[in-house]
């Protein structure tokens, strides 16, 4: 950072590309639009680089770029809310939630098939069960805490609230979540008797 | 299924917990947990459900940037940190306008003066900007084929591609139709007398970087500059006899670079120093190979974690079928009325020599995929999944009922992809009968039923794409099997016809 504040520019390509990947993680998580997503990361790079100069070396630099990300997700959620522009149709992949057969051929098969089935079918579960059952600051707590391993005292510095702020955030963040995946806990991780019926598939 | 919860009625159980399993909690308030824990079941429990909750995030999916994003993100910010947009320098750049009218005001009778002689040049610069403005809107779309830096290479191989029907597989019509509107976009522009009135600030701005782009292109040493080039590229390809072609051809590989996603650069890498007619066989291979892959590995796919009920399985045969036949249909109408003679026998000749319906089915679907370009049915509308799902027995209905409707609907759809593409042992029955010869169906007498299960679809794998079964496979077997039987002398000649049931 101390070279991107010197006006380096490959310093601040480096920074890009080490940083692109956990901000678009959170950002996609966080608006559930990958375009939109992608466009508030790079107006976080943007902002990052123009307020180079008010980083203060010392500073843990994840904290300050991650307090940068917060600000702007959250104005575009209020920008969002305010314009009720809900996106109402998150699958990235097809427009309707639909896939033609050879996609589902392919996903089916995919470079690792049965694993990729069941994670693909896992992770939009948990998607829902986040984007249903808490709210944006909720989410973007639990983000920070999972995926950034940031510290209660880093989440209150990033978004701007007190330790206890943080604490009870987070701890309804996660209640909220135990209890909207408890259908899933309760089915179990899907019963033996749910396998194998193509197997006895006979024609 | 997911219950909706606001950030007010949900009050954790043990607040503390979560905490603690964060590693929040101070040492006093940390020895009282785990006094607690050691006593008490359901605080156990509760511990153990929010570890789970916490572990099952990880199977949100990763996400990764594209290249392009690194890319356009540092020439984003190199273009927009240098036009400050803050009021101060809001202000400045209002002072900085003034002060520059009035610095054209001053000359103003110099600039009368000479008026004659610059008209002539400004008008050419800025017949040189028009000219140029749909150079920038293609930019990329020419530079994917290397157009800067050789226009003849690139024309050729945009020829052999429009030549060669059978190149792209992974092709989605649907592309074109945006891409063709955006060139129409660009041709208003150039006709379009106010530029400035016509465009969006946006789509100004995204041409202003490209100007910048184009601008900064190499300057040849020596030769044409790749700015020239491009303008010559631009000149032969709007004015070729089959310019349409070229273009579909010129988006077709541009979309095709961008489906291979990260594995774009190093594609770029393997096939853009190659000679056009190379390129365009590499790309066929590489094409073809992808397919084959995905076929194959699809009917060996493992089992969704919910299948259908057993009592529904005839239900999801039946829809995939039907959906299936119906396409097989549609592609062999289009291949039989727009293919030559030629491409029509070697067509039938390779259906002919399918063994089992499976293999028809996998070589109807390559061909539909490249020459004719049918996209696969639409599996079904939200209407339709929900309609399938209405008609399942309410076993199957229960193991749907925790998941959205969105995941429901993915689910059915892969119990139908599933049905359509798996190897049945119908098929491999059929297979053993029509697909191997005398030899090898009595080498497989010389293994376990596993081994000669497992064997049979290797070699069905192999041979869906007449491709010959590989040597280690059954020929291996074949040898031993042959010099077992000369061991014995009297080798019986067509012993398999017995092993069929």
């Amino acid at each position: 950072m101390l070279q991107v504040q010197a006006d380096h520019a490959e310093a601040f390509e480096e920074l890009t590309r080490r940083y692109q990947n956990r901000l678009l993680h959170v950002m996609e998580h966080l608006i559930r639009n990958k375009d939109q997503a992608q466009d508030l990361a790079q107006e976080v790079f943007l902002r990052v680089y123009r307020s180079r100069k008010t980083y203060v070396p010392g500073a843990k630099f994840s904290t300050w770029f991650f307090t940068i990300a917060n600000n702007v997700a959250s104005n575009a959620l209020r920008n969002r809310s305010r314009r009720k522009e809900i996106n109402l149709n998150p699958t990235p992949n097809s427009e309707n939630g639909v896939q033609s057969l050879e996609t589902m051929a392919k996903d089916a098969s995919g470079l690792m098939p049965s694993r990729q089935m069941d994670s693909r079918e896992l992770g939009e579960v948990v998607r829902a069960a986040i984007d249903t059952a808490l709210n944006e600051r909720q989410k973007m707590a639990l983000l920070l805490s999972k995926f950034e391993n940031m510290s209660y005292q880093e989440i209150a510095e990033t978004m701007d609230l007190s330790l206890q702020a943080v604490k009870s955030l987070l701890s309804r963040a996660r209640s909220s979540l135990k209890t909207a995946l408890e259908p899933y806990f309760q089915s179990g991780h899907l019963p033996e008797s749910y396998r194998g019926s193509f197997d006895k598939e006979n024609e | 299924m997911i219950k909706k919860m606001s950030d007010n009625d949900t009050n954790a159980k043990f607040p503390e917990l979560v905490a603690y399993l964060d590693g929040e909690l101070a040492s006093d308030e940390r020895s009282k947990v785990e006094e607690r824990l050691a006593s008490d079941k359901e605080y156990r429990g509760e511990l153990a459900e929010l570890q789970r909750t916490w572990d099952l995030l990880d199977a949100l999916p990763p996400v990764v940037a594209a290249e392009s994003f690194t890319q356009s993100t540092i020439e984003m910010v190199a273009l927009k940190a240098s036009s400050p947009t803050s009021p101060k320098w809001a202000k400045i750049r209002w002072l900085r306008f003034i002060a520059v009218v009035l610095l054209m005001l001053a000359p103003i009778g110099a600039f009368y003066f000479g008026y004659w002689n610059k008209q002539k040049d400004l008008n050419a610069d800025n017949r040189q900007t028009l000219n140029d403005i749909p150079i920038y809107e293609n930019l990329e779309l020419y530079r994917s084929v290397n157009a800067e830096l050789d226009v003849e290479g690139a024309m050729e191989f945009l020829e052999l591609l429009a030549e060669t029907e059978t190149v792209f597989f992974d092709f989605d019509e649907s592309d074109v139709v945006e891409a063709d509107s955006e060139q129409d976009s660009s041709v208003q522009l150039v006709s379009s007398v106010d530029l400035k009135a016509s465009i969006s600030d946006e789509k100004m701005q995204d041409l202003l970087y490209r100007q910048r782009q184009f601008e900064n292109l190499e300057s040849g040493n020596g030769g044409p500059s790749q700015a020239e080039n491009l303008r010559k590229f631009h000149e032969q390809i709007t004015n070729h006899p089959n310019s349409v072609s070229l273009f579909t051809s010129l988006r077709k590989f541009r979309e095709w670079l961008r489906n291979k996603g990260y594995r774009g650069q190093e594609v770029i890498d393997t096939i853009m120093d190659l000679s056009p007619a190379e390129r365009v066989a590499e790309i066929k291979r590489m094409e073809e190979k992808d397919f084959e892959d995905r076929y194959s590995r699809s009917f060996s796919s493992d089992i969704p974690a919910i299948s259908p009920s057993p009592k529904d399985v005839a239900l999801i045969n039946r829809i995939a079928n039907e959906r299936s036949n119906s396409y097989m249909m549609r592609v062999l109408e289009h291949l039989m009325n727009n293919s030559t003679p030629e491409r029509i026998s070697e067509i039938e000749a390779k259906l002919d020599a399918a063994p089992t319906e499976h293999h028809y089915r996998a070589i109807l679907m390559m061909e539909g995929r490249r020459g004719v370009r049918i996209s696969p049915p639409k599996i079904s509308n939200e209407e339709n999944i929900k309609k399938i799902i209405a008609g399942l027995s309410d076993e199957s209905k229960e193991k749907l009922s925790w998941l959205s409707e969105e995941v429901q609907a993915e689910v059915v759809q892969m119990w139908i992809g599933i049905a359509l593409f798996r190897v049945k042992d119908s098929d491999l029955f059929e297979f053993y009968d029509n697909g191997l010869n005398g030899k090898q169906r009595n080498s497989l007498k010389s293994v376990d039923a596993p081994r000669r299960k497992e064997l049979l679809i290797k070699a069905f794998r192999q041979t869906l794409f007449q491709r010959p079964i590989p040597e280690e496979d059954l020929t291996e077997l074949i040898n031993k099997r042959s010099k077992s039987d000369n061991e014995q002398n009297e080798g019986s000649a067509e012993p398999e016809k017995s092993d069929k049931a």
